[in-house]
């Protein structure tokens, strides 16, 4: 059992940033377009971690309301998943899933828009700050009540089984929502019909206050799937891009080809606090220390340029095309409009001729089990 | 052309119906398929329509409800059974929280187009859990759809209105009546439009406002009325969210005396609203207190004779708006 007050976590020194690829490392090959893909991935990641950290200074600074959750440490588990998706593939966030959005494609301008709550983002300023949706791609808006969207990724990937359509829907969650029923439910479900889903249980350690051996009994998690007959996998070092890689890539082609559910959990850490008005004292003083130093995004940087897949210069371009993209977006949610509050009395009833996406698929293929 | 059908008969031609129509259509919950429904309200539909689309889920219901948003999200027009109206409750944060705010929340973007059948209701000796209404704690939430058809031919047509609606609708179907009312209903394709109620009966003394298995004894009475020369109009309310406000108003400025029937708990009860409608906006036509006629403030017992006393009996409304008339 990890307990952490003893620096007993999964992982408990520093990797060598050029030995990432955890169980994978030997059999990964860099071939030219495995490098391309580590180029897009890295944009990605580093994007999630600028957006992230711009947004909570702005905050700090008092230039939105509400609060702001931030994914700090954590960027691997969301952007990896997201990054790999297809457009049509559901993604069902919670809410600290910035890297979703980001890895997913939704564009840096509306990000900001959300968090300032302003008539440009998706939901027109009526949504708490960072519940970040963007229907284009397939990204339910999340919602403030924890593992409420776990049986809607259940719905959108038994629909996707039903039309035979090759589409996988991702689920995310903290390990502090796996305890409400939503996730039970939905899990024994995928693994009755063998559904195409991926669920990611993000483990940060501590909901809120709450750390993982007074979550849960059996503090890993991963080993519930084999109630629910479905595969289930750990990665101790969720902050490994490249470990990260090859465990979404198996499970999205495990869910695409008929083989069922996988739920994965991985190891992580948040630097900050729950929010950003939670000083986070409930954490050991070293802690946040140790998994600094598994900071996933320098350990990525030194594995591409270690492996001659990025130079320092390209990095250095695509790190100011980022910050020129966040100036941009800040620039544009500042100077948005807020909305009317009148608008708040718009969009409670869908009109008669909306359509849904997906709405042309009418063939439902699945006979039985 | 037409035919006689009873009310769980509608229910099930609705299905088939909407299932042969569009193919997204399809029905989940607990003993739906292999058995076709604890009352046979899904009969015959599996082997029409196959495995999926009639599909026997776990006792699960938050994912029948959940799980049919999903679906509804990605193009489907899912119909989810809740086995007893008194089971919702699991679901209730999926219909709250998530059914009834997804347009919202989206921007008006991503619709959630779900119907949920609910049987409920009294008078069928199944006790406190196999008999309650429970209406009212969903007609508090913006963005659903309430529904609750108390004749075959309403419960035909609601039910098509609420699988082609873009909207969570949530459809009470009244257990009592499944096998207890008939009569003709078209042969063709209808809907009824969810919204309007329907006025049963016209009168000028009193109106009497009800749905559901209430519906039929509040008629009794306004019949057993009239052969005193009491003339009540009777409202069918068939839509509880979004109400019939117009209705209600224009029949109660008419009359002057209102009596509302329903057999939920009158605490908090849908017949609270009605009456706050009527104070509102006919107060000085009013030559009365407005009568609420309810169930007991008391769990659904289970005896007959219990049972008998918790709900609006015949009598009860009878002495009540006899009442209320001679006030
Ligand atoms: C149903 C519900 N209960 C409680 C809360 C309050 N709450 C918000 S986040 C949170 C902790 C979540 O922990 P976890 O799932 O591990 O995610 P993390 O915040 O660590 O990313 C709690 C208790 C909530 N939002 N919803």
């Amino acid at each position: 059992m990890a307990k952490k007050d003893t620096g007993d976590t999964a992982v408990k020194e520093p990797v060598e940033a050029a030995t990432l690829g955890g169980p994978y490392r030997d059999s990964f090959k860099l071939t030219p377009k495995r490098k391309e893909q580590l180029r897009g991935l890295y944009r990605v990641m580093r994007l999630t971690r600028d957006i992230d950290d711009r947004m909570r200074k702005l905050f700090r600074q008092g230039r939105y309301y509400g609060t702001y959750f931030s994914q700090i440490g954590q960027e691997c588990t969301t952007t990896v998943p997201a990054f790999l998706a297809e457009k049509d593939d559901f993604i069902g966030p919670s809410h600290r899933e910035l890297g979703c959005m980001v890895g997913k494609g939704v564009p840096t301008k509306y990000l900001f828009a959300q968090v300032y709550t302003k008539s440009t983002s998706q939901d027109r300023g009526v949504m708490h700050p960072v519940f970040f949706g963007w229907t284009d791609v397939r990204q339910i808006t999340p919602c403030t009540c924890l593992a409420t969207q776990v049986p809607l990724a259940t719905g959108a990937a038994l629909s996707y089984k039903m039309r035979g359509i090759k589409n996988v829907a991702f689920c995310f969650t903290g390990e502090g929502a796996t305890s409400k029923g939503d996730f039970h439910e939905s899990l024994n479900f995928c693994g009755i019909h063998r559904l195409p889903l991926v669920y990611t249980i993000q483990n940060n350690w501590y909901a809120e206050s709450v750390p993982l051996e007074i979550q849960s009994g059996n503090p890993n998690q991963e080993q519930r799937a084999e109630g629910y007959g479905i595969e289930g996998v750990r990665v101790s070092d969720g902050n490994d891009a490249i470990w990260m890689l090859c465990v979404y890539e198996e499970a999205i082609e495990r869910a695409r080809n008929g083989g069922g559910p996988t739920l994965i959990m991985a190891d992580t850490y948040r630097w900050y606090g729950h929010s950003e008005i939670d000083p986070a004292t409930y954490r050991p003083d070293d802690e946040l220390k140790r998994w600094m130093a598994l900071d996933p995004i320098p350990r990525f940087e030194a594995y591409l340029l270690e492996n001659k897949v990025m130079t320092s210069d390209e990095m250095n371009a695509i790190k100011a095309e980022i910050q020129a993209e966040i100036e941009d977006a800040v620039k544009f949610a500042e100077d948005s409009p807020e909305s009317p509050a009148e608008v708040c009395l718009e969009n409670v009833y869908a009109p008669d001729d909306f359509v849904n996406p997906l709405s042309e698929f009418d063939k439902v293929v699945a006979k039985e089990i | 052309m037409g035919h006689v059908a009873t009310y769980i008969d509608a229910i099930v031609e609705a299905q088939r119906e909407e299932m042969r129509r569009d193919e997204r259509v399809f029905v989940m919950g607990e003993d739906v398929g292999i058995y076709g429904g604890v009352f046979k309200a899904t009969k015959g539909l599996k082997d029409e329509f196959g495995f999926y689309r009639c599909l026997d889920t776990p006792i699960s219901e938050s994912l029948i409800v959940g799980a049919g948003i999903g679906a509804a999200l990605m193009g489907m027009r899912p119909i989810s059974e809740i086995q007893f109206a008194d089971f919702i409750h699991g679901a209730h944060d999926q219909i709250v929280n998530q059914a009834a705010k997804i347009f919202y929340r989206t921007g008006g973007t991503w619709a959630c187009p779900l119907v949920i059948r609910v049987p409920y209701g009294g008078d069928v000796g199944g006790g406190m859990y196999h008999s309650q209404s429970v209406e009212a704690w969903y007609v508090h939430v913006p963005g659903l759809k309430i529904v609750c058809p108390g004749t075959p031919r309403d419960a035909k047509g609601l039910l098509k209105a609420a699988v082609r609606d873009n909207n969570p609708v949530l459809y009470f179907e009244h257990k009592k009546l499944y096998r207890t009312i008939k009569e003709e209903i078209p042969d063709d394709d209808y809907v009824t439009p969810i919204g309007p109620a329907e006025v049963r009966r016209e009168g000028r003394h009193v109106t009497m406002i009800a749905f559901g298995l209430m519906l039929q004894r509040v008629l009794k009475v306004a019949e057993r009325l009239s052969g005193e020369g009491i003339e009540a109009e009777v409202i069918d309310l068939r839509t509880l969210l979004p109400m019939d406000k117009n209705t209600i108003i224009e029949s109660a400025k008419k009359t002057g005396k209102v009596v509302v029937v329903h057999e939920a708990p009158k605490t908090g009860g849908v017949g609270g609203e009605i009456a706050s409608i009527v104070a509102e906006q006919a107060f000085e036509y009013l030559d009365g207190p407005i009568v609420r006629v309810c169930g007991l403030d008391i769990p659904h017992p289970f005896h007959p004779k219990m049972e008998e006393f918790y709900l609006p009996s015949v009598e009860r409304i009878y002495e009540e708006t006899k009442k209320l008339v001679e006030y």
